[in-house]
């Protein structure tokens, strides 16, 4: 539904844009052409890449991994395999959700370490986005790229961090 | 340069890293397929995921072409310029929060921001503003709850902004690797 009703506003603004001037509306197009000859191969890998990951279904390995005594290297753990995923948030969060679950042994919630984690999967996942880096290369150069991929990271274990120290005991 | 798109496509395609990365994928998806009763969800997924993307990817260019070729550079200045201020903070946050779309599909809009003189911070917070987008908070709210989405959208939002600030104060006195390109349409022009 929402897809349809985006589609719809696409072509609405695309006739909007014809009526007004023509010329700039092909420029438009072309320039939306070259941008799909950019992207289309790299996304295909990146769906390719995902599916990879489902494949190997994180869900119950990641709560194993969670749960077997790694201390704070659980953490960085977290956050490197959450900068890798890219996954779409109807599917993060219930993963992360089930974390949690998995975590919370009776009566106490996680602690400090265990809700840091499970941020750190969450932040990386949004902010970070590894996964998309031949795009991003390709689009905004490689220093550009570096430059944003090392500080959102930086910026995503340390909100996990935070949200350790602030939420440890939570329950979902 | 002179090959025809689909030539050029088909070469992108067929480089050893993608043939890897695809029977990867393949063999990964088979064999969950065949060991776990998880396999048919799996491949739902990955089908639904095939669809979503171009479902939206026809949208999204027509948005991205249209805004490159009618947003003009002195509208962007002022919004997202060096003297925007926190207007251009705000305006960097806006689009994300209404729109949601994933972030390698914001690149070229970041690419071409860039290029009609928006500051640099601004399109680094253009694209971490993507992780904090409605859809995705309320997908947060439901699974991990009210007081988790408030928590991470209060630490996000300050550190965010920080780091984009010094991502481009970084970006700004590195001199490794290559700086952002042109964009496409003005590239073609010159």
């Amino acid at each position: 539904m929402a897809y349809i009703i985006v589609n719809a506003i696409a072509g609405i603004l695309l006739v909007l844009s014809l009526i007004k001037d023509r010329k700039r509306t092909v420029k438009a197009l072309s320039a939306a052409w070259q941008i799909a000859k950019q992207m289309v191969p790299l996304v295909a890998i990146i769906w390719l890449a995902i599916g990879l990951v489902i494949g190997f279904s994180p869900g119950g390995s990641l709560s194993r991994l969670l749960n077997s005594d790694l201390g704070f290297l659980a953490i960085p753990i977290m956050a490197v395999v959450g900068s890798f995923l890219a996954l779409p948030a109807p599917v993060v969060f219930p993963l992360a959700a089930s974390m949690l679950k998995a975590t919370s042994h009776a009566g106490s919630g996680p602690g400090m370490v265990g809700i840091a984690a499970i941020a750190a999967l969450v932040t990386c996942n949004s902010m970070v986005s590894f996964a998309s880096f031949p795009i991003e290369i390709a689009i905004m150069g490689s220093r550009s790229t570096t430059v944003r991929l090392v500080s959102a990271f930086i910026a995503a274990v340390t909100i996990a961090v935070l949200m350790g120290v602030i939420l440890h005991g939570y329950h979902a | 340069m002179d090959t025809t798109p689909e030539k050029r496509l088909m070469k992108g395609l067929l480089q050893p890293k993608v043939i890897a990365v695809f029977a990867l994928a393949t063999i990964s998806l088979t064999l969950s397929l065949i060991f776990r009763t998880q396999g048919k969800k799996n491949a739902r997924e990955l089908i639904s995921l095939a669809e979503q993307l171009v479902l939206i990817m026809p949208a999204i260019l027509i948005f991205i072409g249209l805004f490159a070729e009618w947003a003009g550079a002195d509208f962007i200045e002022k919004y997202l310029g060096d003297s925007a201020g926190i207007k251009g903070l705000l305006a960097s946050f806006a689009f994300p929060l209404l729109i949601p779309i994933p972030l390698f599909m914001a690149l070229p809009i970041g690419n071409i921001i860039f290029n009609k003189k928006a500051r640099l911070a601004f399109v680094y917070s253009f694209f971490g503003a993507m992780a904090f987008s409605i859809v995705s908070l309320l997908f947060e709210a439901q699974f991990m709850g009210t007081l988790w989405m408030a928590t991470r959208l209060a630490l996000s939002v300050p550190i965010v902004i920080l780091l984009c600030f010094l991502a481009e104060w970084w970006y700004n006195r590195a001199r490794f690797g290559k700086p952002i390109p042109e964009a496409p349409s003005t590239a073609k022009s010159t």
